[in-house]
């Protein structure tokens, strides 16, 4: 083995060591240690669940991991399902990291796709490349405006963000329940459900069973990461998140940007409830209400933030539920208990970023100090 | 009453090192405090002050050393435990609960736990003692409708809650202006001599230390560089030399040319400041005294469109500055110091190159070597990646000075620009701001230190009570601008 001695004099430490030193503290750096980390220990925790419910745990993991990414029918259902989580996911991780807490993209998602079908509805025989498009915009501006709603609220009234968008989706529940029964109602349908979409149906692409609102969150990941981390408006949502007092002192009048963030997030709710609706469901009815609104909330957090992070979260609580599925059909293991998993590796990331903080701060003062003593012997000599 | 013992020292520390990571805060220092005495301990931003008081104040432990009550060994655990052994610190930053009154602030650090008595109690106690201390205090206020300055009085009431027979004081006129420092040194004064207490004083203004000190420390890089002389056997500038470890100059104004008229304040009013009329010239600096809460902040606040004004104009050029949003303020360049600079100058956990584009138009990408040049250019001591919260307070300053006045602004708006900083950069933030008239800008300088803005600008205006209580011109007549300041004029 080839041994750098000037290395060795100083540091002692054997290269391996030295090397998962470094990689560990890349991680921390940028974070992704925390996540990685976090599914870890959280895998670690559903192993015991399920050993206790008599279960082999890796032979759970294994068809967990297999039926929900390997298997044909498997990846077809993990990417229609990460597609709606991601989209939202990213709308979030915009207004997460400017400290605006949108809890509500579940209700914005509802009444952009209530919207939707309430224009889809009636112009569905007209061509798809007219009634995707409309559609897809009724979705986003009725996502917009109930995400505005709540932005009113918690600017003008200094409403707490949390529960002025949380409050609105307990709304927005009983409106779709009124709109599927009274006005939009299938007349040919025994259930409440509305028509469908006809001609708005998202075509396929190719022969992969797969719509094509999946190449539209593929496409939509790395503009949004350009977005927040190279655009003046990733900047300042950055900022905001960061310090929204100097943002309101040197950019743009208070309340502004949560404004902005929460109908940004409340459009992207909505284009997921259309991407859905004209992909997968086809007719607006009680499955319109599937908690992905939630579900995004913590694909955003276990993204942490970040556009690219929200994809690989998104993919992989998606394939968790597929996954979690699959075992309950072939192994009769529940699907709370593997469900549970995931607010487990949620806890592990929240605390990994309060102890990821403090090691920065730490880190932060040392550097200071080295380069303050740096630059003061360069100022003195 | 605390014990009279002339030879015992009340505390004394021994050795006492701190170091956070690689930072060496504190050095093995050593000092000590008699009863009835007054020990300043002087020096810059950053030379470790605050560390000892925080240690002494049971915040903090010390890596290594000891510390002795009346040469009990002496180990605080928490301020609980200082407060015990009666060693309590007045902050300089705040440590009050916003939403509460002044009297439940106080109940807060009391051990009793009965609310509706002990209120009363507490708010009849602290009238009593703001009443024999000469202050007025509101004891039903929440303190978060408080001026800073009445904020700094309560601090001070609440550690004298306990009775403590060390008071800790870290730069408690730091936010004080002239006429009340005054009074709260004489206050202190009393306090050590004729309630014989023993009070270590952290300032950086040497004119306080001269007056009300009996001996002084000087710290720099959190060493002892002079122990504990008498005050009367040196003159402030071998303390500030000392202190800084050279000679520092304060910037002197020299008369410039005075153009045309850039701001025009017209009788502005709020509901709760005016009528306010002034004018800044081309070329000229403005000064703003006054006691702080006497209308500075509102007028801050509207100046920067950030509150409305019920009447009156704030003209510059063609645009009325109450209407216009940051962006469109720092388009028509506008220069804006905030006086709460910890929260609307900077934001930390951003990188400094990032900082100093807030509200300009530099494009994202080329953050980096904009940045590399201006700091240097402005010797801001820290790296355009590093977070801009390692900082120190001194070179955070320098930093926003970097970003609002690289553009030559036309008009500057420069509120306590200058409070809390180190001698070192103080000099050269008044520097800077007074060679920026030399391109015609328009400064306006709002500070509550008074030999500060008699030494930098042309014209002074005082604000009483939300409105203009006079206006002086060169050569400024000091005690009158103290009398307008106090309301007499």
């Amino acid at each position: 083995m080839i041994v750098d001695d000037s290395n060795v004099a100083r540091d002692p430490e054997p290269p391996v060591a030295g090397f998962i030193r470094r990689l560990f503290h890349r991680g921390m750096e940028s974070g992704i240690a925390i996540v990685v980390g976090s599914v870890v220990a959280g895998l670690l925790v559903g192993a015991i669940l399920i050993l206790w419910a008599g279960e082999n745990p890796l032979n759970v993991y294994r068809v967990i991991f297999t039926e929900s990414l390997l298997k044909g029918s498997g990846w077809r259902g993990t990417l229609l399902q990460a597609t709606p989580l991601g989209i939202i996911g990213l709308g979030l991780a915009f207004s997460f990291r400017a400290g605006v807490w949108n809890i509500g993209a579940e209700g914005q998602l509802i009444v952009g796709t209530v919207a939707a079908i309430a224009i889809v509805g009636a112009i569905s025989d007209l061509p798809g490349y007219i009634v995707i498009p409309v559609g897809m915009l009724t979705a986003m501006v009725g996502g917009a405006a109930w995400g505005a709603i709540s932005a009113y609220l918690h600017v003008k009234f200094e409403v707490n963000a949390v529960i002025a968008t949380l409050l609105m989706v307990f709304i927005a529940i009983p409106l779709l329940n009124w709109a599927v029964r009274v006005p939009f109602k299938d007349p040919a349908s025994f259930l409440p459900q509305s028509r469908t979409v006809g001609n708005g149906a998202l075509p396929e692409i190719f022969n992969t069973n797969v719509h094509i609102g999946v190449l539209a969150f593929f496409v939509l990941v790395p503009v949004a990461a350009w977005v927040m981390n190279y655009s003046r408006f990733g900047y300042l949502v950055r900022g905001h998140g960061a310090n929204r007092y100097a943002v309101y002192a040197n950019e743009s009048r208070p309340g502004r940007l949560p404004f902005v963030l929460l109908a940004l997030s409340g459009s992207l709710a909505g284009a997921a409830g259309f991407i859905q609706l004209a992909g997968v469901q086809m007719r607006v009815g009680s499955g319109t209400a599937a908690g992905f609104g939630f579900t995004a909330i913590i694909v955003a957090i276990l993204g942490r933030n970040r556009p690219i992070g929200v994809f690989f979260a998104a993919i992989g609580l998606s394939a968790m539920l597929v996954g979690a599925e699959a075992a309950q059909r072939l192994l009769g293991l529940p699907v709370a208990l593997t469900q549970s998993i995931q607010p487990i590796i949620v806890m592990f990331v929240v605390a990994g970023e309060a102890l990821r903080a403090r090691a920065l701060k730490r880190e932060g003062e040392r550097e200071a100090a080295i380069v303050a003593s740096q630059l003061r012997s360069e100022v003195q000599t | 009453m605390p014990l009279n013992d002339a030879d015992t020292p009340a505390i004394t520390v021994a050795g006492v090192s701190r170091h956070f990571g690689l930072i060496q805060a504190l050095t093995d220092v050593s000092l000590e405090c008699h009863y009835g005495e007054i020990l300043a301990v002087l020096g810059e931003n950053g030379a470790g002050k605050t560390t000892l008081m925080r240690i002494l104040a049971g915040l903090d432990r010390a890596s290594s050393g000891q510390l002795f009550k009346r040469s009990e060994p002496y180990s605080p655990h928490s301020p609980r435990d200082a407060v015990n052994a009666g060693v309590t610190l007045v902050q300089q930053h705040f440590a009050l609960v916003p939403t509460m009154t002044a009297a439940e602030n106080i109940l807060l650090f009391r051990s009793q736990r009965r609310l509706r008595t002990t209120r009363d109690k507490a708010a009849s106690d602290l009238e009593a003692l703001s009443t024999r201390l000469g202050f007025k205090i509101d004891v039903d206020k929440p303190v978060g409708e408080m001026s800073v300055g009445a904020r700094q009085r309560l601090e001070l009431l609440r550690a004298l809650d306990s009775d403590p027979d060390v008071l800790l004081l870290d730069e408690p006129t730091a936010v004080l202006t002239d006429a009340e420092s005054d009074s709260l040194l004489e206050i202190v004064r009393s306090l050590a001599h004729d309630d014989n207490r023993s009070i270590v004083f952290i300032t950086h203004r040497l004119r306080e230390v001269v007056k009300v000190a009996d001996r002084v420390v000087v710290l720099r890089n959190g060493k002892v560089v002079v122990p504990a002389a008498p005050v009367d056997q040196r003159t402030a500038a071998e303390l500030a030399s000392e202190m800084v470890g050279s000679e520092v100059h304060d910037a002197i104004r020299t008369p410039q040319i005075i153009g045309k008229p850039r701001l025009i304040v017209d009788s502005l009013t709020t509901s709760e400041v005016g009528p306010i009329s002034l004018t800044v010239h081309e070329g000229e600096v403005l000064g703003i005294a006054g006691v702080e809460g006497n209308g500075q902040t509102e007028l801050e606040r509207v100046l920067i469109g950030a509150r409305h004004c019920t009447g009156g104009r704030v003209r510059f050029g063609e645009i009325d500055l109450a209407d216009i949003p940051p962006r469109r303020r720092i388009a028509s360049n506008i220069a804006y110091i905030p006086s709460d600079r910890e929260r609307t100058a900077l934001v930390g956990p951003m990188r400094c190159d990032e900082n100093l584009l807030l509200g300009r138009t530099t494009r994202l990408a080329r953050r980096h070597e904009k940045a590399k040049t201006l700091m240097e250019q402005w010797s801001v001591l820290g790296l355009p990646e590093s977070v801009a919260n390692t900082l120190s307070g001194g070179n955070a300053q320098k930093l926003v000075a970097a970003r609002e006045l690289e553009s030559h602004p036309e008009l500057i708006l420069a509120f306590q620009p200058t409070r809390g900083l180190d001698p070192g950069a103080t000099a050269f933030l008044r520097q800077v701001l007074l060679d920026m008239t030399a391109f015609g800008s328009a400064v306006l300088w709002v500070s509550a230190d008074l030999d500060e803005l008699l030494a930098v600008t042309d014209r002074i205006v005082v604000m009483y009570s939300g409105s203009i209580a006079g206006e002086f011109k060169q050569p400024f007549d000091r005690g009158a601008v103290g009398l307008a300041m106090a309301g007499i004029a």
